[in-house]
């Protein structure tokens, strides 16, 4: 329905307007009046419009921010955004009134000098101190505000990041993970070459190694027997299985790399106790240091409410400290909405379902965050006996250079 | 050729005039830069109508995510079945989109068409200094639209990474559909355009610094013709470099080169990049791309200055100082580029630096905003629609402006970066300002350009339409953007808090839709007037520059006679004493002694 009455509307419009413009070409004509001398009631006309469009301009700005302020984020959810909020406020007040100055200026002058028959031009090329003064006074404010938001910038970036939870946020095509390190409170190392189903983060532990070696090993193996059942005229298969063979033989590689690198450098296994959920829990009134990856593209993880985000950037470690401040519990009260809750999203375009990328995140008093994070299990847990938890991956994290000899 | 041949035997135009062009040498493979400046004109307008379709579109999906609307499908087949929009191609649209828009339009069609048009007219030269190369360059340019326009057709879409082509997503085919032939397609197009643009570009500069006629020193150029000659520059020198990053980037996509590629997994396979960095990409996009917004707004400035102190009868107020901040502004524009990365991995140190460069770029701007509300002030307007268009110019650069002071600001951008605030504030004070800038140029050149006038009101309509449609589809965006909206966006399902800001969208949509419009005005007023409007008279502004004193219809080399030799300073309108408002560049100042100041006598 609303489809058949905007093409409806359209095609009237079009219509309408085809008729306005035969009307006023034939009367021109009859009149004998010229369709592009503009006349005095042109300018005057104008020059009115000028100032009509001025005063409900602004009027209709004035209005909007205040009916349309109630969309804007609530108060800031991290110590640093309060800084950040309180810069942007400012800021928003020096350029509101540089604008209302500038704008009524120009259209104020627009109607004013509009053309009068009798009236000439001032001839006025240039006046040296004006131009001085709107040259400094521009650079004085803009200093004030440079030296402002730097200030508020070095906050943010020095961070602390020594002595604080350091958990990762991981971004692939269409989901965010979040790791959490076990009770050795490390992160441990993480590559892409271990990606599995089962080790999504693609933590580096001698025997994810291991079990991806042999994974990738039996992939070749299964590749090679398919490409020698293929006949030689299927021309678009052969070259796909030749190429994923050159890309599993090429990862083997790295693997093998990765396997020598653990046997034979310096070599922390913080890896095995880590955790990885799919939702971000933090504790409020806690520093967090979260460390960003990307599987395959690049995603920006951004969290509106705390004023917090980076680029997750496949091939380097980002990185962006802060400190939670109110509890999603306390925030539904501040919002008076029950059923708010934060939410983590991506915000750098990563693909076709980049707009439902996100992860819901939680900030709890400090027990209810331990509490749950214990009741996590470790992405390797499932391979350990039931009888006696997180015994094996002690004694690999006491003696990781060892095993690794074998 | 031509062009010397006129530039060595004024008198010879007379042997031009009597023999015939073919069809094809004059309106197809012409060397005149008339007509070359005419050919870029329809070609942007035609591809400005297009990206702005597409604009229609995907703010019909946005505006009222829940409505079918069955002429989705009838345009885009199966990328809209039953009426709904597809998701990859909504990001082929906006990428489409924010291409065409940014390079075809503002980039080819304004330099194209305004530098093309004017430079040769207004520093008094035959032609440009090769007509060849200036052919060339057009060609180019046709060949890149062409390509672009047949990478909509490829089966699995066109590019869809964003207009901005940040590799991983535009080096992989697993990522995105877009990223097949539809981003090779791409970037050949953009080679193709690269290699136009800089064969307009030296051509353009060459034009200003040797072609000036006799009296025409630096200083009396007028102001567009400053900056259509920052604007070359600024093209020359950062046009390269996108080269090479389009380039480096064709050999990851096709090659196995891992310039911009390391530790990627997707589709289950480790793939073989390794070494690259993301960030190399963006730093050598960006190194182009921010001088690239000047290069799109300089000339719409450049033709804003001419058009307001013409119209409003007054000198340009402060003209060295015109010069000089657009000088200072094309030279800070190369140590700026940082700032569209505050948030992407590069060392926040290195941020640090970048928040103070930008903002110094306000200061020059500042200057000219004031300028030009100087040069209004006490004048005496003739609301030509151009003028009127200049003058949105201005409102536009000044909105759009202030919003840049908040996003140059790294800690502001934290939450800003990629959201909407970002798509009004470039929109604002790059889009519409330059295509504002354009259309000016098109109202006021337009006598000069096919010599018949436009029709004034369709002109007034077309603006106050225009601008409150621009007003209406960007102001409320800014409210989106602070509530958090990230841009790119397919639907705002994803998070309850935006599904609210729903009724914005849609405002802003009809908006987008009464601008589609109001484009309409203009093409049928363009088209019609072309044929049909009133014969133009040599001078119809009263304007000072020279290139009002060529016959009204064109001819091979721009004067019939010698070309005339420049006196004075393109600006003096309103001058005491003067019988006329205003004094025509050719006029010595011998003969005007009764308006001559005291700093005259020096000239003399």
């Amino acid at each position: 329905m609303i489809n058949f009455l905007i093409v409806l509307v359209i095609i009237l419009a079009v219509v309408a307007l085809a008729h306005i413009v035969r009307i006023s070409e034939l009367s021109s004509e009859i009149s004998g009046r010229d369709d592009s001398k503009i006349t005095e009631a042109d300018n005057k006309l104008n020059g009115f419009f000028m100032l009509v469009f001025m005063v409900l301009g602004l009027g209709l700005m004035v209005y909007m921010t205040l009916r349309y302020s109630r969309y804007l984020l609530p108060v800031s959810a991290s110590e640093h955004g309060v800084g950040l909020d309180k810069l942007m406020n400012v800021n928003l007040i020096i350029i509101g009134i540089v604008f209302f100055i500038t704008e009524i200026l120009l259209f104020w002058f627009a109607y004013k000098y509009s053309h009068k028959k009798d009236s000439k031009a001032l001839y006025y090329p240039e006046n040296n101190k004006l131009e001085f003064i709107w040259t400094v006074v521009p650079a004085i404010v803009l200093s004030g505000i440079i030296i402002y938001g730097l200030q508020q910038w070095n906050a943010v970036i020095n961070a602390p990041s020594e002595g604080v939870t350091t958990i990762e946020v991981y971004g692939r095509q269409f989901n965010w993970q979040v790791r959490y390190p076990g009770p050795d409170g490390k992160l441990g190392e993480a590559n892409y070459n271990l990606i599995s189903g089962t080790n999504t983060t693609g933590i580096v532990t001698p025997a994810s190694v291991k079990a991806k070696i042999e994974e990738i090993e039996t992939q070749i193996a299964e590749t090679k027997i398919e490409l020698d059942n293929t006949y030689n005229d299927e021309v678009v298969q052969l070259n796909d299985l030749s190429k994923r063979l050159k890309t599993l033989q090429s990862h083997l590689g790295r693997l093998y790399a990765i396997k020598d690198r653990l046997q034979y450098d310096k070599f922390e296994n913080n890896g095995e106790d880590d955790i990885v959920t799919n939702e971000l829990r933090l504790p409020v009134n806690e520093n967090v240091m979260m460390k960003f990856r990307s599987q395959d593209v690049i995603h920006s993880a951004y969290l509106p409410h705390f004023r917090v985000q980076m680029n997750c950037v496949p091939g380097m470690v980002t990185q962006f400290g802060f400190k939670p401040t109110i509890t999603s519990e306390r925030m539904r009260e501040i919002m008076n909405k029950k059923e708010f809750d934060y939410v983590l999203l991506c915000n750098k375009i990563c693909g076709t379902a980049h707009f439902n990328m996100k992860m819901d995140v939680y900030i709890e008093e400090a027990p209810a965050y331990k509490k749950w994070l214990s009741e996590q299990k470790a992405v390797f847990a499932i391979e350990e006996a039931p009888a006696a938890p997180a015994a094996a991956p002690t004694d690999s994290i006491s003696a990781p250079a060892q095993i690794s000899m074998n | 050729m031509h062009n010397a041949e006129h530039d060595a035997h004024a008198d010879h135009n007379d042997h031009h005039d009597h023999h015939e062009q073919s069809f094809i040498s004059k309106y197809i493979f012409s060397t005149d830069h008339k007509m070359i400046s005419k050919q870029f004109l329809v070609t942007a307008i035609f591809m400005a109508l297009l990206a702005m379709g597409m604009s229609v579109l995907f703010r019909l999906q946005l505006g009222w995510p829940d409505v079918k609307f069955p002429i989705m499908e009838t345009l885009l087949g199966k990328w809209g079945k039953d009426g709904v929009l597809d998701p990859s191609f909504y990001l082929a649209l906006v990428t489409i989109h924010g291409t065409i828009m940014v390079f075809f339009v503002l980039t080819g069609g304004l330099s194209g068409t305004f530098s093309n048009l004017l430079i040769p007219l207004q520093v008094g030269a035959r032609d440009m200094a090769s007509g060849f190369l200036n052919m060339l360059s057009f060609w180019f340019f046709a060949a890149s639209t062409t390509v672009m326009l047949a990478s909509l057709f490829v089966e699995a879409g066109p590019a869809s990474g964003g207009w901005t082509i940040y590799p991983p997503l535009s080096a992989l085919p697993q990522a995105i559909p877009g990223s097949g032939l539809g981003m090779t397609l791409w970037l050949v197009s953009m080679v193709l355009f690269i290699a136009s643009s800089l064969l307009g570009g030296i051509n353009y500069i060459a034009t200003v610094i040797n072609l000036r006629t006799k009296g025409m020193s630096m200083t009396r150029l007028p102001l567009t013709i400053w900056a259509f000659f920052v604007t070359a520059i600024l093209g020359v020198l950062s046009f390269p470099v996108l080269f090479a990053a389009a380039l480096l980037l064709l050999f990851d996509r096709s090659f196995g080169t891992s310039f911009y590629l390391s530790d990627i997994f997707i589709n289950g396979l480790a793939i073989e990049h390794t070494g690259g960095s993301p960030i190399l990409f963006q730093h050598l996009f960006w190194f182009l791309g921010h001088p690239e917004v000047y290069i799109v707004i300089l000339p719409a400035l450049g033709l804003t200055s001419e058009v307001i102190s013409t119209m409003s009868r007054k000198p340009i107020f402060g003209y060295k100082a015109m010069i000089g901040s657009i000088l200072v502004i094309g030279f800070l524009s190369f140590i700026v580029w940082g700032h569209h990365m505050f948030i992407t991995g590069m060392n926040p140190f290195l941020g640090s630096v970048f928040v103070f460069t930008t903002l110094l770029i306000a200061i020059p701007s500042a200057v000219k905003v004031f300028n030009w509300l100087a040069t209004l002030w006490k004048g005496n307007i003739v609301f030509s629609p151009a003028v009127m268009f200049a003058i949105g110019v201005v409102s536009f650069f000044i909105s759009g402006g202030l919003t840049g002071i908040i996003l140059a600001d790294s800690a502001l951008d934290i939450n800003l970066h990629d959201t909407y605030f970002v798509v009004a504030h470039f929109h604002i004070v790059m889009g519409s300002s330059a295509i504002f800038g354009m259309f000016a140029g098109v109202y006021h050149w337009f006598p000069k350009m096919f010599g018949h006038m436009m029709n004034k009101t369709l002109g007034y309509w077309h603006f106050w339409l225009t601008i409150i449609s621009v007003y209406g589809v960007f102001f409320p965006m800014h409210f989106i953007g602070l509530g958090g909206v990230p841009r790119r966006y397919y639907a705002n399902t994803a998070y309850a808090g935006f599904e609210e800001m729903v009724n914005i969208n849609a405002l802003i949509s009809v908006f987008a839709i009464l601008g589609g419009v109001a484009s309409l005005i203009f093409i049928y007023n363009f088209f019609y007037s072309m044929y049909r409007g009133k014969v133009a008279t040599q001078n119809p502004w009263k304007s000072n520059t020279i290139e009002w004193t060529t016959p009204v219809e064109h001819i091979h080399g721009n004067w019939p006679g010698e070309i005339p030799t420049v006196y004075r300073w393109p600006y003096d309108y309103s001058k005491p004493g003067a019988p006329d408002d205003f004094i025509p560049q050719t006029v010595p100042y011998t003969d005007t002694p009764e308006s001559n100041t005291e700093e005259d006598k020096h000239h003399q």
